[in-house]
């Protein structure tokens, strides 16, 4: 932890300095993980080019104002989280997730395989089956307000803590509690009706 | 509901990466202060064509001297502020009329001639005599006034925490956080330095370091020199009393007209708002005053400015609990003395560097920022500030205080 903060500290001493290699060093240190941030919030790599590029380049120009208080990662996180808030905001509720059916064939609406009988037996099968049934998630997802798809998916798809989640967002854990809460009801209220989903989120990961 | 891991990430491939990563590096580096490799190529044509745009202006505003009998406009609309490293340059070719010595009294310190250039960047305004070759950027925040020759008369804002704006002038520097002062220079002779507002430090090759008050001059030959007028009055108040540390580390010298950390001041600038019973976080306010803050380090200084160069002495080369306590230190008097620097951008630092150590230097350092962002406003960052020292600290009376801040509106 400590070795880790005084890269960090150093690392960004030295892109303060204005040192190419060191922009490019926590660029790369970074990416990765800023990447499947935005991923899980947007679901999509749609526009992930512009949108990594803006949450960098924002990163760049607020690093002066990084103060330490909280680990890099997690302030790198905030900045990408607001460029997704902004991103989904400016976009609308509904964001295309073409990328997660880009080997389903079948449309939107309708089962990609069905759920009974040999064909859905096979890893070929569940493989398509789970994209299926990630992509009706974020069907999903995609009806709620920017602010509570974060919520959802940094809490429930990433993996964080709500304590967490809520520092990202900027939002207080209990409005952070009750956007979770609201956005899970709205995803089981679809699963109960939509049984590809349904099996796509009791499915052990 | 168990989605951990269910939603895997589908990868960008490396070509799109590449992209995207020189897109950022080279974007990053015009949004960064200081001069990368490639620049060192782009900044001679940036030259160029600030001189080329530069010699419109000013051609423009000779003209103009021309058609008002010399009269110029004090002021260049339109002009671009300097921003990035391509430095704005201000050259008036006609000849100067008087020398460093021949400058005009020190009572309102005026330059000798009247501006041929007016420059508004934004958070200064520097106007230009005749003879004067002088080139602006912003270096890393700040401003850096490069003077070949001349005479320039500044009037600069408050930096509120920016970095300085400072007037280099061959070996000499002079440095400004807010204040109205001239600079002369004739291009190899002493630099001739006349403070009508605020205080300015003067950094000379081979000599102590000189703080420069309203009302009083210096020269790099000479030091301070004699007064035209006095000094605006100095007020003797001690704003140590206020902070309610027990000792301070190095000897005290009079504040001018200055902001103690809890926004208490003299005459000048006072905000009795600041202690007014009828605020409604009077009493909260009071328990802030009432935490004790932890005492500087002593380095055997003569005066709280001494100190200060002392403890960036240690914490410039050093990482160590030394360097730590010289950084608290700085802020610390920076908090106490008005016009010794920002005490905040010191924390930004100390935190930067420090912030995960835990101990009872963190913990005064974040109190400190808790202390000067609540004394000044019940604001979010304020707020800000008590959330962080409540996650530091924790337990404590500070931090009762603090978690009180933390719910004020």
């Amino acid at each position: 932890m400590a070795t880790a903060y005084v890269e960090d500290v150093l690392l960004v001493d030295r892109c303060l300095t204005g040192e190419p290699a060191a922009t490019r060093e926590l660029f790369q240190r970074h990416q990765r993980r800023v990447h499947a941030c935005l991923y899980r919030a947007l679901g999509t790599n749609r526009d992930m080019d512009d949108l990594l590029q803006e949450a960098f380049l924002q990163v760049f120009q607020s690093l002066r104002g990084w103060r330490a208080e909280a680990s890099l990662a997690t302030w790198i996180d905030r900045v990408a989280v607001r460029v997704a808030y902004r991103y989904l905001s400016q976009r609308g509720r509904r964001v295309p997730t073409t990328s997660l059916d880009d080997d389903s064939q079948g449309g939107h609406d309708g089962p990609a395989l069905s759920l009974v009988g040999g064909s859905g037996d096979g890893p070929t099968a569940r493989r398509q089956l789970a994209r299926d049934g990630v992509r009706r998630l974020y069907a999903v997802l995609d009806e709620l307000s920017p602010a509570a798809r974060l919520a959802f998916t940094l809490h429930e798809i990433d993996g964080r803590s709500l304590a967490e989640t809520a520092e990202l967002v900027g939002s207080s854990v209990t409005a952070t509690k009750l956007r979770v809460w609201r956005a899970r009801n709205r995803v089981q209220a679809a699963a109960a009706a939509d049984p590809v989903l349904a099996h796509f989120l009791e499915e052990a990961p | 509901m168990k989605l951990v891991g269910k939603v895997p990430v589908e990868p960008l491939d490396d070509e799109r990466l590449v992209h995207i990563e020189r897109r950022v590096v080279a974007n990053a580096e015009v949004a960064s202060p200081v001069r990368g490799g490639w620049l060192r190529h782009v900044v001679p044509l940036a030259i160029s064509a600030a001189a080329i745009a530069i010699a419109i202006v000013v051609g423009w505003s000779l003209h103009g001297a021309a058609l008002d009998g010399g009269q110029v406009a004090d002021h260049t609309p339109g002009l671009a502020p300097a921003t990035g490293d391509a430095p704005v340059r201000v050259h008036t070719d006609a000849p100067a009329s008087t020398s460093p010595s021949g400058l005009a009294p020190l009572a309102t310190a005026p330059l000798a001639t009247a501006p041929l250039a007016t420059i508004d960047i934004g958070d200064a305004t520097i106007a230009s005599s005749a003879g004067t070759d002088v080139a602006i950027t912003r270096p890393d925040g700040g401003v850096l006034v490069q003077m070949a020759h001349g005479q320039v008369e500044l009037q600069v804002a408050k930096r509120h925490g920016r970095p300085p704006l400072v007037v280099r002038a061959g070996d000499t520097d002079v440095v400004v956080v807010g204040t109205h002062f001239t600079v002369a220079w004739d291009g190899h002779g002493p630099v001739d330095v006349r403070v009508t507002e605020g205080v300015v430090r003067c950094l000379h090759a081979g000599s102590p370091e000189a703080r420069v008050a309203a009302g009083q001059a210096w020269r790099s030959d000479a030091g301070m020199v004699a007064l035209a007028d006095p000094p605006i009055e100095i007020d003797t108040h001690v704003t140590k009393d206020l902070l309610h540390d027990r000792t301070a580390a190095v000897p005290d010298v009079p504040a001018t007209a200055s902001r103690g950390v809890d926004g208490s001041a003299g005459a000048a600038t006072s905000k009795p708002t600041l202690d007014d019973p009828k605020d409604p976080h009077h009493d909260l306010k009071a328990d802030i005053r009432a935490q004790a803050l932890q005492p500087a380090m002593d380095v055997g200084a003569a005066d709280p400015a001494a100190a200060i160069a002392a403890y960036r002495d240690i914490w410039k080369i050093k990482f160590d609990d030394q360097a730590e306590r010289a950084l608290y230190s700085t802020a610390l008097l920076q908090a106490q003395r008005d016009r010794l620097g920002d005490p905040l951008t010191s924390l930004d630092l100390y935190i930067r560097r420090f912030a995960t150590k835990h101990d009872d230097v963190t913990t005064a350092a974040f109190w400190l920022r808790v202390r000067i962002e609540c004394l000044r406003a019940f604001d979010d960052r304020c707020r800000a500030a008590a959330t962080a020292y409540v996650q530091h600290a924790g337990d404590g009376p500070a931090a009762h205080v603090a978690e009180l801040i933390t719910l004020t509106e």
